[in-house]
């Protein structure tokens, strides 16, 4: 059975808005998985539900076979989720803000001193700041510098499943390159699944296992980079993520 | 100047359309207008004691030599149109029938035509409700009287309060009346700080982007509520004793240097500890409602205008101290009244302490549950956008409902 499976969600907000329309996809464990889209298609919110901060007008999400909706402490447990609009307690240095998020998730599984104290000296060497920067407090950060903390807090806990909605978004060339490649290491070394969300084609040819492209709160497409490229007779990803957008919406995007 | 018109209304629709703001404007308004319907029924009660109106009347010989003294004050009173007769008997029985009785002691006449001070027994049945009106009765006979005799200036008054069972030298009812306004008058020292930290806790997790990351995390909902709750009442506790602290020292200024100590000897050891349990249930309380509100809200501003709706029910705890305590049932359910009864239980007694605060943890209670319930599901992120629909929904009911 995968890791993560998603199974005919929907969501029509307090409002009316229905931004997923029966979405289902699958993360096995240790993957890495893209969910690529236009602005509004529905990512940050399949995010949410995932993460249990918003409930599914219908479907189900499966984390390790716990029902996301109906444990959702059990599912909070196996999952790190950093979100879109980053930010973090500005009254809190760097270090201090990555000690907060690495004992509240490992001290909820009952981890050990030693193994929190580790986690959070890897938390530390993940974020590649400077002891310096991170003795600062976060008002003093740059939205990047949010970011970087709070996904190295994120993978150093070993989640079994890590959501990061935009990860790179605002990160200079240098650091979106390391944080890429950290992902990477971490899906290997760890075993940890990581769903993310990204603009950057580039990158999610780089990283993702597997890619689905969501539309209007429905999956269009799916598969490995190279196979979605390869069916679409496109030269590449952000190619073949325009003319399956375009077909969609029977001409020009 | 069009640079002014144009920043003038985008600045002035940016503040109209934040429903807070709003809020901010209309308040003071219905507070204060609130406030003036009370001190104009406290002041006509009070003028209404100082004439007498409305007391029943017995002048009471206190022995054979003062009847002719005792037949003089009914005359005067009679003449400034007091329901008042000559009457025999104890004090204590004739207070069944009558509001107010008058004794004229042994040697008032003598000390009178001697040119000597000349004191009278007052005996008052009060009611709770109107203590300011029975602390004023006393003086208002000693003024009626004064204007009816010549030796006016000479004219003394002791005077006994027979209150809720018990009775009391008027002096010692005015310390334990001040008293009572002095601790009920310092918890909103506690209230309004605590209230304003619990907004505070959840307009940040919103205004920093954490509210998202902190849902996600593997804690109990419950253990997030407790957590806010405790800080926001430290915090207040120490903003508290700033305050509290800071007012003493005022006090003894203005008293100089008589300490308020004096004041605070006439409550037992018991009733301290349920004044302090008051406080806090109501501390509780206010942490509790402000966090609950808070979650309708996104910024921290908008967070601490809502919650003033939190303390609202404190001011009407402060207003009733200074009309007079009811001891009524319906009254104990009332936020924040537990600390009214718990400060002046001299007065009212245990009962209504006990049950008040006994109602306010219940209240506690009930708001920490939905607080936690609305935690656990998605209404901690959506309820805000869910609140402005509804109000955007209503005017715009409102505006279709517009003929034209
Ligand atoms: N809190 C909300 N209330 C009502 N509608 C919402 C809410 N959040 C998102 N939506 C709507 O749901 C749809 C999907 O939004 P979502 O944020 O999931 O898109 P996204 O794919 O993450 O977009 P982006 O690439 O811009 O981040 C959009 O139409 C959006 O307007
Ligand atoms: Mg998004």
């Amino acid at each position: 059975m995968p890791l993560l499976v998603v199974e005919g969600l929907r969501k029509v907000y307090p409002g009316g808005v229905e931004a997923l329309r029966g979405v289902s996809f699958e993360v096995e464990a240790g993957e890495v998985v893209a969910l690529v889209g236009p602005n509004g298609a529905g990512k940050t919110t399949t995010f949410r539900i995932i993460a249990t901060i918003l409930r599914p007008t219908s479907g189900c999400v499966l984390l390790e076979g716990v029902d996301v909706v109906r444990e959702p402490g059990e599912a909070r447990k196996r999952l790190v989720y950093v979100p879109e609009e980053v930010g973090g307690y500005k009254q809190l240095t760097g270090r201090e803000m990555i000690e907060l998020l690495v004992k509240l998730h490992l001290a909820a599984r009952g981890a050990e001193r030693r193994e929190i104290e580790e986690a959070v000296e890897e938390a530390v060497k993940l974020t590649g700041l400077s002891e310096k920067v991170l003795g600062k407090k976060l008002r003093e950060y740059s939205k990047g510098m949010k970011r970087r903390v709070q996904v190295a807090a994120a993978l150093a806990v070993a989640p079994r499943l890590a959501i990061l909605d935009e990860p790179t978004a605002g990160l200079d060339v240098i650091a979106a390159n390391h944080l890429r490649r950290l992902i990477r290491r971490v899906a290997a070394e760890r075993g940890s699944a990581v769903l993310f969300s990204s603009h950057n084609m580039l990158e999610v040819e780089y990283l993702a296992d597997r890619v689905y492209l969501i539309h209007r709160g429905e999956i269009i497409a799916s598969g490995h980079p190279r196979d979605i490229v390869e069916e679409a007779g496109a030269r590449n990803l952000e190619e073949a993520f325009l003319k399956l957008i375009a077909g969609r919406e029977g001409g020009g995007v | 100047m069009t640079g002014v018109r144009l920043l003038l209304s985008k600045e002035l629709r940016l503040l109209l359309r934040e429903g807070t703001v709003i809020l901010a404007i209309i308040l003071p308004f219905v507070m204060y207008s609130a406030m003036g319907g009370m001190f104009a029924k406290l002041s006509s009660e009070v003028s209404r004691a100082y004439r007498l109106k409305g007391y029943s009347i017995a002048v009471v010989p206190g022995a054979p030599s003062e009847e002719q003294a005792a037949r003089m004050i009914v005359a005067l009173l009679r003449a400034q149109h007091a329901n008042v007769r000559l009457a025999k008997g104890s004090p204590k029985a004739l207070l069944e029938r009558y509001t107010l009785v008058i004794l004229v002691p042994r040697g008032f006449t003598r000390n009178l035509t001697r040119g000597l001070n000349a004191t009278l027994i007052v005996y008052l049945r009060a009611s709770l409700s109107k203590l300011a009106a029975a602390t004023a009765a006393p003086s208002g006979v000693v003024g009626v009287l004064a204007r009816g005799i010549g030796g006016g200036s000479r004219l003394r008054v002791e005077a006994y309060i027979y209150i809720n069972g018990r009775v009391m030298s008027v002096e010692k009812l005015s310390r334990i009346v001040s008293a009572g306004m002095g601790l009920v008058d310092a918890s909103i020292f506690v209230i309004f700080p605590v209230s304003s930290f619990a907004a505070l806790l959840i307009g940040s997790e919103k205004e920093e982007r954490m509210l998202d990351v902190l849902l996600s995390l593997p804690l109990p909902r419950r253990d997030i509520a407790l957590s806010k709750m405790l800080s926001a009442i430290i915090v207040g506790a120490m903003a508290a004793a700033s305050s509290i602290a800071g007012f003493y020292v005022m006090l003894a200024g203005a008293t100089g240097g008589r300490s308020a100590s004096l004041f605070y000897s006439m409550y037992t050891a018991e009733q301290m500890v349920e004044y302090f349990v008051a406080i806090l249930a109501s501390a509780l309380f206010a942490s509790a409602l402000s966090l609950l509100l808070s979650l309708f809200t996104e910024s921290v501003r908008g967070a601490q205008s809502i919650t003033l709706i939190a303390t609202l029910p404190a001011l009407a705890a402060v207003f009733t101290v200074f009309t007079g305590i009811p001891v009524n049932p319906a009254l104990y359910a009332v936020p924040y009244m537990c600390v009214v009864y718990a400060s002046f239980s001299p007065l009212t007694g245990q009962t209504p302490a006990i049950a008040s605060i006994t109602a306010q943890l219940v209240e506690t209670g009930i708001v920490v549950y939905v607080f936690v319930k609305l935690l656990s599901s998605e209404a901690a992120v959506t309820a805000s956008a869910t609140l402005r629909r509804l109000l955007r929904g209503r005017r715009r009911a409102a505006e279709e409902a517009l003929p034209g």
